[in-house]
C-alpha cells in the first residue's frame, strides 16, 4: 500500500480529539511544534462551530455558549461538512440533537433547531413572486375546486412536537415575523408539549412563519404535492372532522407561501 | 421592486460606467453584512468592495438584494475561499460551477482564490491549509488553475498564504513556486502583505527578502489585514492571521516597500472577525492610500 500523502496525514489529524503532529510537518528550524499545528486544528474546529452557531443562533442562545460549543464539536467530528458553503451546513444537527443524551430533558430545543434550519433555507432560497389575489378572484367559481396551487421556492412546511415558534422567532434573533393563524396558538415564552404546525415562506426579503392548525397544515401539504383544491379538501375532511376548506385556503394564502394558481 | 427596504431603492450613483471598467489601482474594503445599509446610504469614497464568493452562493434573498444594489455603485471583487486549489484531489465540480455562477452574476473587476487547500475528499475543513512546494504539487496547482480559468472563463489571481508550519518535503521556496504557477497557468497573483509578515515571522525568515523575491510583475491586487501575536512552545513568534484588528506598523511599512517596487495596485483591507464600525474600516483604507502616496514619493525622489 502506498504511504499516505502529507495531505492525507494532515487532514486526518485535523478533527481527531487528540492527535500528533503529522510526520513531515515542521516548524522553524525543523522543530516539531504541536502549538503550530494546533493553530490549524483550532481554526478548523472553531470556525465550523461558529458556522453552526451562526446557522442556529437561537439554539446557541438557549443552550449557552459552553454547552453549545461542546455539543457542536461532537457533531462536527461525526458529521463534518461535505462542501464549502457553510450556510448549507447543519441539516442533520436537529436529528443529532434529538439523539444527544444530555439534551434528553430539553427535547424541545431540537424543534427550535428544526425551525431555524427551515428559516435558513427560506432565507437563501430563490426570489419568487407571491400570488396576486386578483388572479385567484378572476378564476371562474366552477373552476376553483379543480385548480392547483404552486408554492414559493422558500416555502417550508414544518411539523413540530413542541410549540416553539414564538421562542424561536419571538426575540428577534432571526428576521422573521410570526403570524398566529391558528386559533389556539401557543404563548410566547412558554413551551407547551403540544404539536405545532408552521408554514415558512419569504414572500419578499423577510421570512414569515405562519402557525396554522393541523387540518390546514395537512391540506397545504396535499396541495404542495400537486393535488387539486377538491382532492386536498376531501383528503383533509376525511382526516379532520370539521375541516373548513375556505378558512384553510385563506390561512394558506395569508401565509404568503402560495405563488400561483393553475386551472385544473 | 417593492420588496426592498427604502435604502436599497436609493438611486445608483451617476458614474455607473466606471463600474464596468477594470481597475488597476484604488482602495477597497471587504464587504460585511453589518455595513450594507451604511454603504448604500453614504456611498463612501472607495474604489471597490470585495466579497467572499461562498457567502453569495445561495439562490436569492437579502444577500443578493444588497450586493446587487451595492454593485450598481461600486466594482465588486470576488474572492473565493473554498475551492481548495492546493488540494490533492480533483476540484469540486459543483462548487466550481457555483463559483462561476457568482462571477457571472456580479461580473467582478477582480477574481481571486488562495494557494491553499480546504477540502480533502469528502470533508471540507473551512481553513486555508498549507501545502508542500514540490514539482508534484506545482503541476497539480497549475492544472487546477487551468481548470478554474477555463470554466469561469477569465483570469484569476492566486493569493500567497499565511502559514504556521513548513513541510520537510518542500523542494522550492514559496516565491519560486508562485512565479512558476503564474508563468505556467497565466494566472495573476494576489499579494497579501499581512500573510507575508505572518509567514515570515513564523518561519524565521526576512519579509523584505520575500518581497524582493516575489514576482511582483504578476500582482493584480494587494491584501492588508490584522493578525494576532502569540508564541510557540519554544518561545518563537507564532502570528495568527485573524483578520480581527488593525494593520500593524511593520505591515504598513512592508506594504510601502512593495508598492515602491511595483507601483500602485488595487488594495483591499480585510477585517472579517470582530468587525468594527464602518468608519474604522474606512480609516484603514485611508491609511493605505497615505502609505502609497508616501512610498511612491520616496521612490521617485
Amino acid at each position: 500500500m502506498p504511504r499516505p500523502t502529507v495531505h492525507s496525514r494532515f487532514a486526518a489529524a485535523l478533527l481527531e480529539e487528540v492527535s500528533a503532529v503529522p510526520s513531515g510537518v515542521v516548524g522553524r528550524n525543523g522543530q516539531i511544534s504541536a502549538r503550530r499545528f494546533g493553530v490549524y486544528r483550532n481554526n478548523v474546529m472553531a470556525s465550523l462551530i461558529d458556522a453552526l452557531a451562526s446557522n442556529f443562533p437561537m439554539v446557541a442562545q438557549l443552550l449557552g455558549a459552553e454547552f453549545f460549543r461542546a455539543m457542536a464539536a461532537e457533531f462536527v467530528r461525526g458529521e463534518p461538512p461535505r462542501q464549502p458553503v457553510l450556510s448549507e451546513y447543519g441539516e442533520r444537527l436537529p436529528a443529532f440533537m434529538s439523539g444527544f443524551p444530555p439534551l434528553a430533558e430539553y427535547s424541545y430545543i431540537a424543534d427550535v433547531a428544526r425551525l431555524e434550519w427551515a428559516w435558513l433555507q427560506a432565507y437563501h432560497s430563490a426570489d419568487w413572486p407571491v400570488l396576486q389575489s386578483e388572479k385567484l378572484a378572476a378564476l371562474a367559481p366552477e373552476k376553483l375546486m379543480g385548480a392547483k396551487l404552486s408554492f414559493l421556492p422558500s416555502c417550508r412546511l414544518v411539523e413540530l412536537r413542541y410549540e416553539v415558534a414564538a421562542i424561536c422567532f419571538g426575540s428577534g434573533g432571526h428576521d422573521c415575523a410570526v403570524a398566529e393563524l391558528d386559533a389556539r396558538a401557543g404563548d410566547a415564552g412558554k413551551v407547551n408539549d403540544r404539536s405545532q404546525f408552521c408554514v415558512l415562506a419569504r414572500p419578499q426579503l423577510h421570512v414569515r412563519c405562519a402557525v396554522v392548525d393541523e387540518g390546514t397544515y395537512f391540506f397545504l401539504r396535499q396541495l404542495k404535492r400537486g393535488n387539486s383544491l377538491s382532492q386536498a379538501g376531501e383528503a383533509a375532511l376525511a382526516t379532520f372532522k370539521g375541516f373548513d376548506l375556505s378558512a384553510s385556503l385563506t390561512a394558506g394564502l395569508q401565509s404568503g407561501a402560495v405563488s400561483d394558481v393553475h386551472e385544473g | 421592486m417593492d420588496q426592498y427596504p427604502d435604502h436599497i431603492k436609493s438611486a445608483p450613483s451617476s458614474d455607473y460606467d466606471r463600474v464596468r471598467q477594470g481597475i488597476k489601482q484604488g482602495f477597497g474594503v471587504g464587504l460585511k453584512t453589518q455595513h450594507y445599509a451604511e454603504i448604500i446610504k453614504s456611498k463612501p469614497p472607495l474604489e471597490f468592495f470585495e466579497v467572499h464568493a461562498e457567502n453569495y452562493m445561495g439562490a436569492g434573498g437579502a444577500p443578493h438584494a444588497y450586493l446587487e444594489r451595492i454593485a450598481q455603485d461600486y466594482p465588486i471583487s470576488v474572492h473565493g475561499v473554498g475551492l481548495s486549489i492546493g488540494g490533492e484531489k480533483p476540484l469540486n465540480e459543483l462548487h466550481l460551477q457555483r463559483l462561476k455562477g457568482v462571477v457571472e452574476r456580479y461580473q467582478p473587476v477582480l477574481f481571486s482564490e488562495h494557494l491553499a487547500w480546504s477540502s480533502h475528499e469528502p470533508i471540507y475543513y473551512n481553513d486555508l491549509l498549507p501545502l508542500p512546494y514540490t514539482e508534484a504539487t506545482l503541476a497539480r496547482v497549475v492544472e487546477h488553475i487551468d481548470e478554474v480559468q477555463n470554466v469561469v472563463g477569465r483570469q484569476m489571481l492566486l493569493e500567497n498564504p499565511s502559514t504556521y508550519v513548513l513541510f520537510s518535503e518542500s523542494t522550492m521556496s514559496e516565491t519560486v513556486f508562485l512565479r512558476e504557477v503564474a508563468k505556467r497557468s497565466g494566472c495573476g497573483l494576489l499579494l497579501d502583505v499581512n500573510n507575508i509578515f505572518v509567514s515570515c515571522s513564523n518561519s524565521g525568515t526576512d519579509a523584505h527578502s520575500y518581497v524582493d523575491a516575489f514576482p511582483l510583475e504578476f500582482v493584480g491586487e494587494v491584501h492588508l489585514g490584522g493578525h494576532t501575536p502569540d508564541e510557540d512552545e519554544y518561545g518563537n513568534p507564532l502570528l495568527i492571521d485573524s483578520h480581527d484588528r488593525e494593520v500593524i506598523d511593520p505591515v504598513w511599512h512592508l506594504y510601502g516597500y512593495a508598492i515602491a517596487r511595483m507601483g500602485l495596485r488595487p488594495t483591499l483591507i480585510e477585517w472579517d472577525n470582530d468587525v468594527p464600525e464602518f468608519a474604522k474600516l474606512m480609516g484603514e483604507a485611508v491609511l493605505a492610500q497615505k502609505m502609497c502616496e508616501t512610498s511612491l514619493a520616496d521612490a521617485t525622489r
